[in-house]
């Protein structure tokens, strides 16, 4: 099996896990505790690229002795795939745990093993599940007993989205050497709205401005903390991402265009066109598994509907995109997916 | 006997008139545009829609008992002598001629500020069953399930008991229910019943919003009862009809038999 490549993107292949420190100490925590039998198994949890595969990569680094890390990326549909994590050492690291158990009438079976496996074994089980997955199977399943220490993924500060960045490039490819150009979104833009009016059957192009009250705390902290264009940039892009580092590389590739940052340009996803239930509720199931097959889609439709044109109408908003043969969520919508699928209440809570 | 001039009808009892007319325009213009930006405005808030919505009738009355005091005031100053005549003749107007119209005022008032139901509400009342549209002055308007407007004198608030399926939430409960022979694997169909619940895309599961599955032995059936809340009372039928078909597929495929009748003697034991 191999990473989740949505999470594990921002894997550090080894390097000492800095960014999530406080999250990696209390892993230590609760392996010394098992070392003094006392067993809690664990939940880290967090939004689609928020970093969990880091943060597990970095705990397999740190204990490659004792923990066996299994990474999954697709749905698990039979045991067998699942009991491929049968190993002898004691601390078991599963990554992915979104991909144990599918939205569908029978889709629980191989988390309702998994589940019993790890109530009847003495092993530590230390498990990733996405958010949105986590919220859905603790109201079904109440897994939250089964894995009492919970651990949420917090955003990055500018430090950390600064390191997460600079750590695919090495100190000579890259040099802030002052003059770098953040361009920022001027503090009023003026955006079409749609406004349909009860009288009228086609929707008018209505002009509304809009406020980046951004731009003038952003100009004010420049001023007086005297930041560096490379702080400027790493804080901006950090706010833009809402500390998500998946966001914040989306950002920064787009962005990026040797030598100079460009943020004037960028423009976040917003999802303005409202989608009907059942689109916003196979965006809800995307987003719940990460990569997601059509195959798995068309299961969790039942036949109810056709998936095609929901999955033509999400990729042509630019919600989604088709990567090996599955889709996934496009790092620069997933803030604006989160508000949506929290409105419709299409996620739990 | 009051004598009038051309000039002094025209100066007085016209302009007064017209005031009367522009005030009440202006005041059922004013109410319609806010009650439309409100409901409009409203639906951008999803599940709190409700909640925005029930500001409606209450601007209502303020504006129109605004009017009313302003078109009063224009037509009359009143004295202390007065005012005390002018409110016995108002009762006695009440009382003879203006019963039901002022007991529906208070009713919606009552229902303004009390809150037994609200715009957007799913309500019972009397043998109606639907989702209240408007809340007037005089009447509630719902919108029955086979897309008829109804039209109920507010009074009845205060003469009937209503029963409101979601009391200002989005979220209401649903009640689904399937029948299976008394041979079928009961374990298999509660599970799958259970699955098919907690996997539809209109059911929301939450502290507050539970879910359960019942089991009740009939005399030629098992009924499964589920209990579930679907995330927009909109969905109310659609979550139903779409729970249940999803369940009777599972049921056909895993050979979940549906109810047969059973002639006296030939009752199978139960699984």
């Amino acid at each position: 099996m191999t990473g989740d490549s949505a999470d594990s993107s921002e894997s550090m292949n080894g390097a000492p896990c800095t960014v999530f420190q406080n999250q990696f100490e209390e892993i230590q925590d609760v392996i010394n505790l098992y070392h003094s039998h006392k067993r809690e198994n664990v939940a880290v949890i967090g939004l689609p690229y928020s970093g969990k595969s880091t943060l597990i990569s970095a705990v397999h680094e740190t204990y490659k002795d004792n923990t066996y890390l299994v990474e999954y990326e697709s749905q698990i549909t039979s045991k067998r795939k699942l009991l491929d994590y049968r190993s002898s050492k004691p601390i078991f690291l599963m990554d992915g745990c979104q991909y144990l158990f599918s939205r569908h009438i029978g889709g629980f079976s191989v988390l309702d093993d998994f589940l019993n496996d790890v109530v009847t074994s003495s092993s530590l089980f230390i498990t990733t599940w996405n958010l949105y997955a986590w919220n859905y199977i603790r109201r079904i399943r109440e897994v939250e007993r089964i894995f009492p220490r919970t651990i949420f993924i917090p955003p990055l500060s500018d430090t950390g989205m600064r390191q997460c960045i600079l750590k695919d490039y090495t100190d000579a490819e890259l040099q802030f050497i002052g003059g770098v150009e953040v361009e920022l979104p001027s503090f009023i833009q003026i955006k079409q709205h749609e406004v349909t009016l009860p009288f009228k059957k086609e929707p008018l192009m209505v002009p509304f401005p809009r406020f980046n009250f951004d731009r003038l705390t952003f100009r004010r902290q420049k001023s007086e903390e005297t930041l560096s264009d490379e702080e400027m940039v790493f804080r901006k892009i950090t706010r833009l991402a809402a500390g998500n580092p998946g966001i914040g590389k989306a950002i920064w590739k787009k962005s990026f265009d040797y030598p100079t940052v460009n943020l004037k340009d960028y423009e976040p996803i917003r999802i303005t066109d409202p989608l009907i239930r059942k689109d916003a509720f196979i965006l809800g199931v995307i987003a719940m598994s990460g990569i997601t097959s059509k195959e798995y889609l068309e299961e969790v439709s039942a036949l109810e509907y056709d998936i095609n044109p929901i999955l033509y109408r999400l990729q042509t908003l630019g919600i989604i995109m088709e990567r090996n043969g599955g889709y996934q969520i496009c790092p620069e919508a997933i803030l604006g997916v989160h508000d949506l699928l929290r409105r419709l209440r299409i996620i739990w809570e | 006997m009051v004598d009038l001039t051309s000039t002094e009808f025209y100066d007085e009892i016209l302009s007064l008139a017209l005031d009367a007319v522009i005030i009440f325009i202006g005041a059922y213009v004013l109410a319609k545009i806010l009650s439309f930006v409100l409901i409009r405005f409203s639906n951008q808030f999803g599940h709190a829609r409700i909640a925005v919505r029930m500001i409606v009738p209450i601007i209502n009355i303020i504006i129109y008992s605004t009017a009313i005091l302003l078109m009063v005031r224009q037509i009359v100053s009143l004295g202390t002598i007065e005012l005390v005549a002018f409110s016995g003749l108002f009762g006695a107007a009440i009382g003879f001629g203006l019963k039901d119209v002022f007991a529906n005022i208070i009713g919606g008032v009552i229902i303004a500020f009390e809150k037994p139901f609200r715009i957007g509400d799913r309500i019972t009342m009397g043998e109606h069953y639907g989702e209240v549209a408007e809340i007037g002055m005089l009447d509630t308007r719902i919108v029955t399930p086979d897309d008829n407007y109804i039209t109920i004198p507010n009074y009845k608030i205060i003469t009937q008991s209503v029963a409101s399926a979601n009391a200002g939430f989005t979220e209401m409960m649903v009640v689904i229910d399937i029948y299976i022979d008394h041979s079928a694997d009961l374990d298999r169909a509660i599970t799958i019943f259970k699955e098919a619940v907690v996997t539809s895309r209109h059911v929301y599961i939450s502290d507050r919003c539970f879910y359960t599955i019942l089991t009740e032995n009939q005399l030629h059936s098992v009924r499964l009862r589920a209990r579930a809340y679907v995330w927009d009372l909109r969905d109310e039928f659609e979550c139903m009809a779409e729970i249940s078909r999803r369940t009777k597929r599972a049921f056909q495929q895993e050979g979940i038999l549906p109810p047969r009748y059973y002639v006296p003697g030939e009752m199978p034991e139960a699984s």
